[in-house]
């Protein structure tokens, strides 16, 4: 208050900072606040001590290691998602069959390839229930538990790098070891310990790049920035999640080459930084993504449960398929499953229920699933041929066909008085009339679009030709555009007659999936067809970004698993990792450690407004304080910690699917690394002296350890009541002893 | 007040500091510590500007209101807003998802002109005349505040710093603009959105000239205008509360200068602060509460929507619910279950059997609105057991197992095995009518009773059943499932009844039941204990229908033909069909010509932004012909104010029509006013002024072209 009372006066203004700094300024500055006696000493960049360093190192990676192993067999139950990541996924790579899921393969390929080292290929492990007994699961365990062991020591490292002091460095790791949560999840085989170990050297790679920037284009240079494009392929390449690690990358690029232009750096060295960076953190990690899908194609050869999200070319691959053996040329009077190129809108399709509006006819609807009622047959105009008998005729361009549907022999139709029940800009198709019938508006033109064959003769082939269907009397385009259709319509998608003429739109594009008719012989189809790793891997993603989208929890039902994004920097609701929780079971739950949580929250939440706090003292002339380089320190290492943070945290809040407690996990290691750097500018910047400091970190360890002793059992596991665990409940939502819904 | 170099010195000084080779940016305020965001200009409203104003309003007036008269019957909207007019002058209770402040506007206007609410605007196209409507008075209203905006555009340009010449091109975009000009002919609610959200940004700019003199009379009567404005524009529909993040942002960005301002006390900061969070946060909502309040007063009777509010909701309406009952529930009680949910019912049967594909054929369980003799239920102990009633009646209490059976057809509530109607989901089971005589039931006539809450002032109510005191469960011990809500409508077959299914694992929100009416048949007592409802405190009343109104503006989904998507707006894809009869119609579509520059002046400024960014960078100065404080300023903020007006409804999925752009596309227009004025400032006068009129000219070409439809 003193202070602010001379400055008004606008008198002598003491030994602050603020006047002496600027004694000419016509303003009168008003210092926030009275200013401590500085002791923090210049800040200096760390240097790699061989000695020292090395040892913290393996000390940290021992402890850690002894936390993530200690009984890591104990429970031969299949836990959690062990179920999918241990089991099924494995399963499928082992047995080579195609699947479908919505994670990018890296991580699985890992895992089964640890199975496969230890087990051979010849086995499927159920995916519920006991692991078999002569299984060594623990092998697998171990495996994704090195990623867990690695996190502590990359902890360190990245400290390091941000050029902290070395006890905090040292504390970093130990709350990354003293976290229960962390700790539990790297017990068990699933996706989130490789994603949380390159997610950490992703971090720990740009902090060197950002530390060796003064010597740039030096051998570690090139080191770390490798290094970070490196760890971008494999983070990105485990979950999508990796793209947010990307994307701190990227913005810390987007500044440093803005700072470039802004200090006027030559224009050749400039492009050579630019060309450095396009080439490592977007060609190398592109390509490393891309790598892992050309061996997740490449291992899963055979037909399985993922075949019909793919194209049929794909799937005439794949050995075991049943669109292997088919006869190739279209003949009328073949049946044929007709699937529409555009993604998720299925198989042409037709039930004997009806349109309830419009025409009131039979529905035709496109439907994922193969079916008899997909089956249609290839017709000519009039009744005069007779299709057992009668001179095999080709199908060709420009042919005018019908199509029946074989189940109950209604004729693919269209007409101009009623428009389609959802896009009601275009006609509505239903199926109508007999065969016998002659009616114009079941006449449709064949048009080819592609031929990707090595016969190109005109002709419609199996798989391979690609072609629309037009409505000869509306001049309309069959089309199936992936909208669903309501409830009467059994949520199948609507194929309607669209009006407009894309030639080139995938919606109105149809290939021939299965053929049959046995008067043609059957062909191998493998050589026929053509399939090209691009389109393969793009049409994948979009079939992954939809099952994605369609994971969507349910508001009304009560599921102890999920949680909202609001509630996981306040560890609100922890998560059992097992469905029965009786007195014999194994138990392990999912909490974290509260006391890094909450803290770590805080800091986070209080960095924004510390920065707020340090521009407005600049602003007023209040800047006396900062040791040399360390208000640049404070920005350069905060921003990526900060960054991260947010960046693997918020976007959360933006996704409509369902979302657990360890997607923070991410999120929670920059938190920590952010908590030991704000413990270490308080220690810097404090009038406390080194030995006050040591004080400081070592009570922060000996909390933080004392913590994790304490929810200990719950991340080793506990066997016997679970009310034995007294006090352990630190929250009412909490679901350690009793489940408040649950049925 | 030095946001850029003077011209003069500016190369001079950007030499110097590039010898220097100063690393600007690179910590985290290296740069120069000024306040950047603002330029204030000094207007004053001279006898010229008074002239002016009151001649474009003139012109306004007749624009709006010629032939106000046509068409004569009901088009689009007018549908609800000259229905719900109707109910605010019969006092009738009605619910929309709109707040309240436009259509009481009407009904305001509808009374003066002499309408007495029996006309009920039911569908499009009926005839206002035949009826005797005076349904001109009531479009005056709009037409009168839609001519005030041109008005306001004016003064909004002027206090923004801006000629007399661009002012006045402002207004006429702003008069000739089909779009707007259909939408203030018309009993809708766009038109006193549009105008107080004109007044707001209107009083803002003026705000902001006063900022020289902060603390004076006219500084402080911006200030609580903006805010008064702002608070009448979100109290006409929710589009205005866009205004909050526009204004706050830049609010932000000023006390962020002022607090680097040296010149400035922290105590004179904090008098800044608080200036602004009573002027723009606490004004505008008391401005929102107090709408609402009037809206109460004036709905004070009970009417068709009622069944959409809480019962607590309904009893402080005149002639709503009026609830008294008796308190204590027996084994033998005749009782009445609501689902305690707003906007539902009470659990219900009927001698009609389920339907659908994988149902049991048994009779249907529903949830029906309507207080009747099928909703009545009779408390009975569980299967195989007996209570014993001869001492006097027994309560029941919480976590008891018992069987609900129907009074008027005698079966059982009952669950098993079985698909609901309308979900394939297996954590859902059917809820049937089960039993005939003979047969005593099974356990799946077993339900438990799990009180969940009690009230407070009713001691044992959390203990012991009571009528509307207990809020409990119904859960079905063999299946693990709750009786549930699923707000879902039944088919025909079930009478459009709501369906009730037995989930597993459902949240309270949508299985919690109470019971509404109680009743011991063989009472032997006349005093027995009675509940009612407390009725809603006002806050608790704004609450819950606030509440309300989210909940069914997420819910508006549904294929209106002439609906349409942001992304289509700003180019005006297509209008909407409002209204056609007898050889001319009315077509709500903008003028092409004002819409497509309009958005091209907003992104152009978007361009200059970033190029003046990296120019600054590199520390060149560009002045723009001396333009370029004016020009950031006053177009950056409305091209912020824009951004927040047509960047949210992206991420809004709810059905949305072209006129949610109104408000955006005037913000648009000042843009495009704006960037006129930035690109001809170094031109001769002569030849600025000749593209002045050459845009007005074309404007009013195109105004007329397709004024017919308008």
């Amino acid at each position: 208050m003193n202070s602010r009372k001379d400055a008004k006066r606008g008198s002598v203004v003491g030994k602050k900072a603020t006047s002496t700094q600027e004694p000419q300024s016509k303003f009168v500055a008003y210092p926030l606040l009275r200013e401590p006696v500085t002791t923090s000493v210049p800040y200096q960049r760390n240097k790699w001590n061989p000695s020292i360093d090395g040892s913290l190192i393996l000390l940290l990676t021992m402890v850690c290691a002894f936390t993530r192993l200690y009984r890591i067999g104990r429970s031969n139950r299949i836990s959690w998602d062990e179920s999918f990541f241990h089991s099924r996924f494995p399963n499928q790579y082992l047995n080579r069959s195609y699947y479908h899921d919505v994670h990018p393969p890296l991580a699985k390929l890992l895992i089964s390839l640890s199975r496969f080292v230890v087990d051979g290929n010849n086995r499927t492990i159920e995916p519920k229930g006991n692991y078999p007994p002569d299984f060594n699961y623990t092998f697998t365990r171990c495996f994704t538990a090195l990623f867990g062991i690695g996190l502590a020591p990359l902890a360190y490292l990245t400290c390091l790098h941000l050029n902290m002091k070395r006890k905090t460095c040292f504390l970093a790791g130990l709350f990354v070891i003293a976290d229960n949560a962390l700790c539990v999840m790297s017990r068990f085989v699933l996706l989130d310990t490789p994603l949380l170990f390159f997610t950490a050297a992703a971090l720990c790679s740009i902090a060197g790049f950002q530390n060796t920037r003064h010597c740039a284009f030096s051998p570690a240079w090139w080191q770390w920035l490798l290094l970070t494009g490196l760890s971008l392929g494999l983070v990105s390449s485990c979950k999508w999640v990796g793209l947010f690690a990307v994307a701190l990358v990227g913005l810390y690029t987007v500044e440093e080459l803005l700072n470039m232009y802004t200090d006027f750096t030559p224009v050749t060295t400039a492009l050579r930084h630019f060309g450095a960076r396009v080439a490592a953190l977007i060609v190398l990690p592109l390509a490393i993504y891309m790598a892992s899908f050309a061996v997740h194609f490449a291992v899963l050869n055979r037909s399985g449960s993922g075949d019909a999200t793919m194209p049929p070319a794909f799937q005439a691959r794949l050995h075991g398929s049943k669109l292997n053996h088919q006869p190739f040329t279209v003949m009328y009077g073949s049946v044929l499953d007709l699937r529409s190129m555009h993604p998720g809108s299925g198989l042409l399709h037709s039930h004997p229920h009806k349109y309830p509006d419009g025409s009131q006819q039979q529905q035709v609807t496109g439907y994922s699933h193969s079916d008899s009622n997909n089956n249609w047959m290839v017709m000519r105009v009039g009744n005069g041929f007779n299709y057992t008998s009668d001179p095999l005729l080709q199908v060709k361009d420009g042919d005018t066909v019908c199509l029946m549907h074989k189940r109950t022999s209604a004729m693919l139709h269209s007409h101009r008085a009623h428009k389609a029940p959802v896009s009601t800009g275009d006609y509505e198709v239903t199926a109508y009339g007999k065969p016998e019938w002659s009616d114009t508006n079941n006449e449709w033109r064949i048009e080819i679009h592609k031929e990707d064959s090595s016969v190109t003769n005109g002709e419609i082939h199996a798989i391979t030709t690609q072609f629309r269907l037009r409505h000869i009397v509306t001049n309309c385009l069959l089309s199936a555009a992936a909208v669903k259709l309501p409830p009467w319509g059994f949520r199948q998608t609507e194929i309607s007659c669209s009006r407009s003429q894309d030639l080139r739109s995938a919606a109105n594009l149809w290939v021939v999936e299965r053929h049959i008719n046995s008067r043609v012989p059957s062909v191998d189809m493998r050589p026929m067809v053509k399939t090209s790793f691009i389109s393969n891997f793009i049409r994948l993603h979009l079939e992954m970004a939809r099952s994605n989208n369609a994971l969507i929890p349910d508001r009304d039902k009560y599921n102890h698993l999920e949680s909202d994004p609001w509630s996981w920097p306040f560890l609100v609701y922890p998560m059992r990792m097992l469905g029965s929780w009786n007195k014999d079971d194994i138990k392990y739950y999912e909490v974290g450690n509260p006391l890094i949580w909450w803290v770590s929250t805080l800091m986070c939440l209080l960095y924004p407004l510390q920065l707020a706090y340090y521009h407005v003292r600049k602003a007023r002339g209040i800047s006396g304080v900062w040791a040399p380089g360390e208000e640049l320190h404070f920005w350069n290492a905060g921003k990526l910690l900060w960054g991260g943070w947010a960046l693997h945290y918020l976007p959360f809040f933006a996704m409509g699917r369902v979302t657990y407690i360890h997607h923070y996990l991410p999120a929670l290691y920059f938190a920590i690394l952010l908590l030991t750097f704000e413990i270490d500018h308080f220690c810097r910047r404090s009038t406390l002296g080194s030995r006050s400091q040591a004080a400081v970190v070592t009570i922060c360890a000996i909390g933080v350890l004392a913590v994790f002793c304490w929810f200990a059992p719950l991340t080793f596991g506990h066997t016997g009541s679970i009310g034995d665990l007294k006090y352990r409940q630190w929250l009412p939502t909490w679901n350690i002893y009793r489940d408040k819904y649950a049925m | 007040m030095t946001t850029e170099m003077a011209d003069t010195t500016a190369e001079g000084k950007a030499q110097q500091q590039q010898k220097q080779k100063q690393l600007p940016s690179k910590d985290i305020s290296s740069k120069a510590i000024v306040p950047t965001s603002f330029f204030h200009a000094k207007w004053t409203c001279t006898s010229t500007d008074a002239v002016l104003l009151a001649g474009v309003l003139l012109v306004a007036v007749i624009v709006r209101c010629w032939r106000l008269s046509v068409p004569n019957q009901v088009v689009f909207d007018e549908v609800h807003f000259g229905k719900f007019a109707g109910k605010y002058i019969n006092g009738t209770y009605f619910y929309d998802l709109h707040p309240p402040l436009a259509k009481m506007m009407f009904a305001a206007a509808g009374r003066l002109a002499g309408y007495d609410g029996v006309f009920d605007f039911k569908s499009i196209g009926l005839d206002y005349a035949a009826a005797g409507v005076p349904y001109v008075g009531m479009r005056v209203l709009p037409a009168v505040l839609g001519a005030l905006t041109v008005p306001a555009t004016f003064a909004a340009a002027r206090a923004c710093g801006y000629g007399i010449d661009t002012a006045l091109l402002a207004s006429l975009l702003v008069c000739f603009e089909n779009g707007l000009v259909t939408q203030s002919r018309l009993i809708l609610l766009d038109s006193p959105l549009v105008f107080f959200t004109v007044l707001t940004l209107t009083a803002w700019s003026m705000f902001w000239t006063k900022q020289g003199r902060p603390f004076t009379g006219e500084w402080w009567l911006w200030l609580l205008a903006t805010g008064v404005m702002m608070g009448c524009a979100a109290s006409s529909k929710w589009v205005g509360l866009f205004l909050f993040p526009a204004i706050g942002l830049s609010t932000v960005g000023d006390l962020w200068d002022k607090i680097a301002d040296r010149s400035i006390s922290p105590t004179r900061w904090l008098a800044h602060f608080m200036a602004r969070a009573v002027g723009l946060l606490a004004v505008p909502f008391a401005v929102y509460v107090f709408w609402f309040q009037v809206h109460f007063m004036l709905l004070h009777t009970t009417g068709e929507a009622t069944s959409m509010m809480t019962p607590e909701f309904q009893t402080t309406l005149r002639g709503g619910l009026n609830v008294s009952t008796d308190r204590d529930v027996f084994y033998g009680s005749e009782i009445r279950i609501r689902s305690s949910n707003a906007n539902s019912g009470y659990l219900h049967s009927h001698t009609h059997n389920w339907q659908h594909d994988k149902g049991s054929g048994q009779q249907q369980i529903t949830i029906y609105g309507h207080a009747d003799e099928n909703n009545l239920w009779i408390v009975e102990p569980a299967f195989n057991t007996t209570v014993d009633s001869s001492q006097g009646p027994v309560k029941v209490p919480t976590g008891t197992k018992l069987r609900l059976r129907h009074k008027t057809t005698g079966k059982f509530l009952h669950s098993h095995d079985k698909r609901p109607a309308l979900t394939s989901d297996d954590q859902k089971f059917e809820l049937s009518g089960y039993g005939f005589p003979g047969f005593a039931g099974d356990t799946n006539d077993d339900f438990k009773l799990e009180i969940l809450s009690g009230d407070k002032n009713q001691v044992g109510s959390s203990d012991h059943v009571q009528a509307i005191y207990s809020r409990f469960r119904l859960f079905h011990p063999n299946l693990q499932c709750s009786v549930y809500n699923s707000r879902k409508k039944l088919p025909k077959w079930a009478f459009g009844q709501i369906e009730a299914n037995c989930m597993r694992n459902c949240l309270p929100r949508m299985s919690t039941w109470h019971v509404e009416y109680a009743h011991y048949p063989n009472a032997t007592t006349e005093e027995v204990a009675k509940a009612q409802y407390r009725p809603l405190s006002m806050w608790a009343k704004i609450w819950e229908y606030n509440l309300l109104m989210a909940e069914s503006n997420e819910s508006l989904t549904g294929d209106h033909p002439f609906a349409a998507r942001p992304q289509h707006w700003a180019w005006l894809r297509r209008g909407t069909a409002y209204w056609g009869g007898r050889g001319h119609f009315v077509y709500q579509l903008g003028n092409p010509l004002i819409w497509w520059t309009s958005l091209a002046a907003v992104v152009l400024f978007g361009l200059v932004r970033v190029v003046l960014f990296l120019l600054d960078k590199r520390q060149i100065a560009a002045s723009m012909g001396g333009q370029r404080r004016v020009y950031l300023s006053s177009a950056g903020f409305f091209v912020l104010a824009w951004a927040c007006h047509y960047v949210p409804f992206f991420l809004m999925g709810r059905e949305l029509f072209i006129h949610h752009y109104f408000p955006a596309l005037w913000m648009a227009i000042l843009v495009l006013a704006f960037t006129l004025d930035m690109l001809t400032a170094r031109l001769p006068h002569v030849v600025r002024l000749s593209v002045y009129v050459v845009v007005a000219a074309a404007v009013l070409h195109v105004f007329h072209t397709f004024s017919y439809i308008t």
